[in-house]
């Protein structure tokens, strides 16, 4: 908070106005100013739109088609000429199969994420506000759902489902679902109690109104803190994914088909290996780390929730 | 005795009847959750598109034959039957036969349960470890340089992939240098000292991440406590430092960390199914990719139900100790 001084002694209608205009601040530009004075979060900010522009902007920026083979270039070293990261086993250009790989890897976490957020909030927002048996099935349902070990979970889904990238998320998005619920109820309840959730009912606005226009906006801030420190999960589980080939299917590049190739080519080529796993590390940090930012920004309530 | 709750009674009968009506509240509440964990489990199988009759019976079979493997797995008998049939024989672990190799499902998960239990075991064990040290070292002095350091790597920690860790970690120790062995699993029976060897590797792997998440628990925890009235008191008669923070605060701050440390166990038992694969162990992992690729039902439900019963009793048991070590606690 700044210390706004004082227009002098004489507090006249003009002082009280400049006070009042000086003092007031909008939320998102309170949460702005906060965000923005931490250095660790700018700069992953920073870090993580150049990471979305990468991926974006990928058949722009990359130098070569992706997933061109070139036998007669196969495994070469980072620094060749024409490869800048060298060529995997097929000769493919590593360097810009890294930048399209960026954007399954951001697809991906998007994906699980939404379905997540469809699946774990919508459910709890009318449990928490309903309450009764609902809301005990509900939450009986989440803590079936997290009994289980979530990578195996996800892999039961794609068992189902079958193998392949969106499948894949749908199953992160079912682990993510009972986590989104959590604190979509906790929310309900303390929001529930408010008087301005009293009022509007004494005004006879609907129960869905109520909740689409008064509680649900209480929600947005433990949702969207969540939301990243998930999503920066949901890389990291695609890619493990991808590894042990459940998720993305050749010729499709991810960060983590990426590493399971250079993984056997290792002996041949060992900086092969490096490229993905530090463009999934400074991705997932600079994400959690803007995470940390955003729920330290948004005030103590929040803090608590999300914890 | 028993009727005063758990937290006043010190003598040993009340210890113990305390801690039983403490499990048995637990246990009791678990079990609408057991139900529901077990009604997912039995309707993988509905979910997939298609037969699992014409599944098994592969593409030239004919009419006789699906209908002679529905009669045998009891697809033809209501759904509530074939529920409480299939829990029944699930109980006791009876899974059936593979669809893709026939053997019994029981059997091939027993055979590699070791693998994955070991692996799991020693990642949490090193996760404490080096985790709940680290937390404390760090929130001795909060923002100073080693907080700051133990802050970063944490963060680092958490951010790293443990497969791409597990690779590194193969490539340099293991392949480059040899100190280590770089792929294989010895049974505990056979030989522990070549056991806890192989396993060295994979453990760090895997208990990376989970370490990290220890030390931000324990030093977030640790930080809270060390604000507290009480601990100011004990400052103030002139305690040092060590007995503070090891006698006064750590109290305080165990029973988050117990649970948070029950609870990678859980997030570590399903990463054990990648950093196996990197690490050549004839684990659950493999037998659980083999099985989602040829939508082997059997094996799916059994791994999950296994792995699942797992996660919850030791978080039951996490919940048990702590609850009985908290004496805020009061069971209903």
């Amino acid at each position: 908070m700044t210390v706004v001084p004082s227009e002098g002694a004489a507090g006249s209608t003009t002082g009280e106005a400049t006070f009042l205009r000086k003092r007031y601040e909008s939320p998102s530009r309170r949460f702005a100013r906060r965000l923005l004075s931490q250095k660790v979060a700018t700069a992953s900010g920073v870090i993580l739109i150049l990471v979305v522009l990468s991926a974006i902007f990928a058949p722009l920026l990359a130098p070569l088609d992706p997933n061109k083979t070139d036998l007669r270039n196969t495994l070469l070293p980072p620094g060749s000429a024409d490869f800048l990261l060298g060529t995997d086993y097929l000769g493919r250009d590593v360097l810009s199969r890294l930048l399209f790989a960026g954007r399954v890897s951001l697809v991906a976490a998007v994906q699980a994420v939404s379905v997540g957020l469809i699946l774990g909030v919508a459910p709890a927002l009318v449990a928490g506000y309903v309450g009764r048996w609902w809301d005990w099935l509900l939450m009986r349902f989440t803590d079936a759902l997290l009994a289980f070990p979530p990578l195996i979970l996800a892999i039961t889904v794609i068992g189902i489902l079958g193998t392949g990238l969106t499948n894949a998320m749908i199953g992160v998005g079912i682990i993510f679902a009972p986590r989104f619920a959590r604190i979509t109820r906790s929310a309900v309840l303390s929001v529930r109690e408010e008087t301005f959730v009293e009022a509007a009912k004494s005004m006879g606005l609907s129960q869905p109104r109520i909740i689409w226009r008064h509680v649900l906006p209480h929600l947005l801030s433990p949702l969207v803190v969540t939301a990243t420190v998930l999503a920066g999960m949901a890389m990291i589980i695609e890619a493990g994914l991808s590894f042990i080939g459940l998720g993305v299917q050749v010729p499709q590049a991810s960060w983590g088909s990426m590493l399971s190739t250079a993984y056997r080519f290792i002996r041949v080529s060992p900086t092969l290996i490096l490229w993905p796993g530090l463009a999934i590390m400074i991705t997932v940090l600079s994400v959690n780390l803007l995470g940390d930012g955003i729920r330290d920004a948004l005030g103590r309530e929040v803090r608590d929730m999300s914890s | 005795m028993a009727h005063r709750g758990n937290g006043g009674d010190l003598r040993a009968g009340g210890f113990v009847v305390s801690l039983i009506r403490v499990a048995f509240a637990r246990l009791l509440a678990a079990i609408p959750m057991m139900i529901l964990v077990s009604l997912i489990i039995f309707s993988i199988p509905y979910f997939i598109p298609g037969d699992p009759a014409f599944t098994i019976a592969g593409p030239n079979a004919t009419m006789d034959d699906i209908a002679r493997i529905r009669s045998d797995l009891g697809l033809d008998r209501p759904i509530p039957g074939q529920y409480i049939a299939w829990l029944g024989n699930a109980v006791t672990l009876d899974f059936g036969d593979s669809y893709l190799v026939g053997r019994d499902v029981r059997t091939m998960i027993g055979e590699r349960m070791e693998v994955m239990l070991s692996l799991a075991l020693l990642s949490t064990l090193f996760a404490g470890l080096i985790g709940i040290p680290l937390g404390i070292i760090a929130a001795s002095r909060i923002g100073g340089v080693r907080d700051r350091l133990a802050v970063g790597s944490a963060s680092m920690g958490v951010a790293i992939p443990n497969y791409w860790l597990a690779a590194i970690l193969v490539t340099y120790l293991a392949v480059e240098w040899g100190w280590f062995p770089a792929a294989g699993y010895v049974r505990i029976g056979d030989d522990p000292g070549q056991w806890l060897w192989h396993l060295i590797l994979p453990t760090i792997a895997l208990g990376a991440i989970s370490a990290a998440e220890v030390t931000r628990q324990t030093r977030g925890m640790m930080a809270q406590t060390m604000n507290l009235d009480y601990i100011r008191t004990a400052r103030m008669k002139g305690l040092p430092p060590r007995i503070v923070i090891g006698k006064h605060a750590l109290k305080n701050a165990a029973i988050p960390v117990i649970t948070a440390l029950g609870l990678q166990l859980t997030i570590v038992l399903g990463g054990s199914v990648i950093v196996e694969q990197i690490f050549g162990m004839p684990g659950l992992g493999e037998l659980a990719i083999t099985a989602v690729l040829g939508r082997d039902i059997p094996v799916i439900q059994g791994i999950v139900l296994l792995t699942t019963v797992v996660a919850v009793s030791t978080n039951l048991l996490v919940d048990i100790v702590t609850s009985h070590l908290d004496p805020r606690v009061v069971i209903s």
